[in-house]
């Protein structure tokens, strides 16, 4: 077995209890739990403004629900941040890509960020991780002059930097082209090889074998 | 330290790159300055009691005016998310992002506001004092700021709020800092005034990251 493919270091049981979070006065989800374990998909589906982000959000860590607890392993999220986040990618509804930088640059940035997260066995190469995306003739294209596509592919290859156990998703198929969708489910497809956790919402059907996939409809 | 100067160049790189940003704040503060000698026309002996203040004042208002730029763009594109849930400590990108500020738009008021001090009649000694105040006291405007800008980044027209919040904290720095130059035209020391400014820059740049990131906390969530 290739060393890419060899099973992460540090994997657990993530799970939802008791969930609820509203905003303006109604309830986007109410007492919602779910468990996932390693080497799974789940897939959020729901209507526009069902709240799938919100919930994603809410796994991250970065907004916290106003009721309910997401725990990894034996602890609630919030009492162990940063170990937490050290297992985690996630690519939101915004990319947090910088216009202003080229792909090369956007990604380096990211590289730094990213060092406080589980490291890779092997060295990480910024060209070959921009190759595995599709991206490795645009390097020095400044992200503004990228297709909507081209830039899910960068904010994508973010996951690729680190060894994390757990990706977060929100939408990671938008503007992708049949291509960048079959590459996006061979990367979810070795996440999951590897005993990792993949969260995503999708409007799409994916192509995940059903033994490995959990979904959840909020609407 | 790597993330520290990383965080630096990127907002530096952008900078320059996105040159409103660099160019808005500084023609603003000479534009008030001369403004307010053309609408002035007071004695030259007046206007040079006036000077410090004058153009302290708008050192003041142009940090106010680029202060905004600090986190709005990381907010709105989903960087500030990442730098968040990146398991770097949130302060020290902070603290990077509070010097890059100031080297943006603090920097530029330091090297010209002497200039401008000239033009408003001061002599070449007190211009050198106004540089000392300026040097000492606009990276305690981008630190204050920062805490006022991570706590108002979140509401989509923090604006005003924003000018509510960081202006009356920013008003020890004016009062210091220009009684310094006043002092020393009036033939006083100015040790004391400057070591408080000192002060309230160490203070200023060791407690505002962490504020600032805890209100960052809040405001992305």
């Amino acid at each position: 077995m290739d060393q890419a493919r060899l099973p992460y270091t540090d994997t657990n049981i993530l799970s939802a209890q008791k969930l609820s979070s509203e905003k303006q006065d109604r309830w986007l989800f109410k007492d919602i739990s779910f468990t996932i374990e390693p080497g799974h998909i789940f897939h959020i589906k729901g209507t526009n403004g069902s709240g799938k982000t919100t919930l994603l959000r809410v796994l991250c860590g970065l907004t916290i629900a106003d009721s309910g607890e997401v725990v990894w392993g034996d602890k609630p999220i919030g009492r162990q941040h940063d170990q937490y986040h050290t297992q985690l990618s996630y690519v939101g509804h915004t990319d947090g890509i910088k216009q202003d930088l080229t792909v090369e640059e956007n990604l380096r940035v990211a590289a730094v960020l990213a060092q406080g997260k589980q490291q890779k066995s092997t060295l990480v190469n910024l060209t070959e991780i921009l190759k595995q995306v599709g991206l490795n003739n645009k390097k020095y294209t400044f992200a503004h002059a990228l297709s909507a596509g081209q830039r899910r592919r960068l904010a994508l290859a973010r996951c690729l930097l680190n060894d994390t156990s757990i990706w977060i998703l929100d939408e990671p198929l938008t503007a992708l082209d049949a291509q960048g969708v079959q590459l996006v489910e061979e990367m979810i497809k070795q996440h999951i090889e590897r005993k990792g956790i993949a969260i995503i919402t999708s409007h799409q059907a994916l192509n995940i074998d059903d033994e490995y996939y959990k979904a959840l409809d909020l609407s | 330290m790597n993330v520290f100067t990383t965080i630096l160049k990127r907002d530096l790189v952008l900078a320059v790159r996105y040159r409103a940003e660099l160019l808005n704040p500084m023609l603003f503060f000479i534009l008030v300055i001369i403004l307010f000698q053309l609408g002035m026309r007071a004695k030259p002996d007046v206007l040079v009691t006036l000077a410090p203040a004058i153009v302290w004042i708008a050192a003041l208002l142009s940090a106010l005016l680029s202060l905004d730029h600090m986190f709005r763009s990381d907010m709105e594109d989903g960087a500030l998310e990442q730098m968040i849930i990146s398991t770097q400590p949130t302060s020290l990108l902070v603290l990077a992002k509070i010097i890059a500020h100031w080297v943006i738009t603090g920097l530029a008021v330091t090297l010209v506001g002497p200039l401008l001090g000239l033009m408003l009649g001061l002599s070449f000694d007190a211009t050198k004092v106004l540089f000392l105040t300026l040097l000492v006291g606009t990276p305690i405007l981008s630190a204050i700021g920062s805490i006022g800008v991570a706590l108002t980044v979140g509401l989509r027209r923090g604006g005003v709020i924003l000018s509510l919040l960081v202006l009356p904290l920013f008003v020890p720095v004016l009062i210091f800092a220009s009684q310094t130059v006043n002092t020393y035209i009036g033939g006083y020391p100015i040790a004391a005034s400057i070591s408080i400014l000192m002060a309230l820059l160490i203070l200023s740049l060791s407690l505002a990251p962490w504020a600032a990131s805890a209100a960052l906390r809040m405001s992305v969530s």
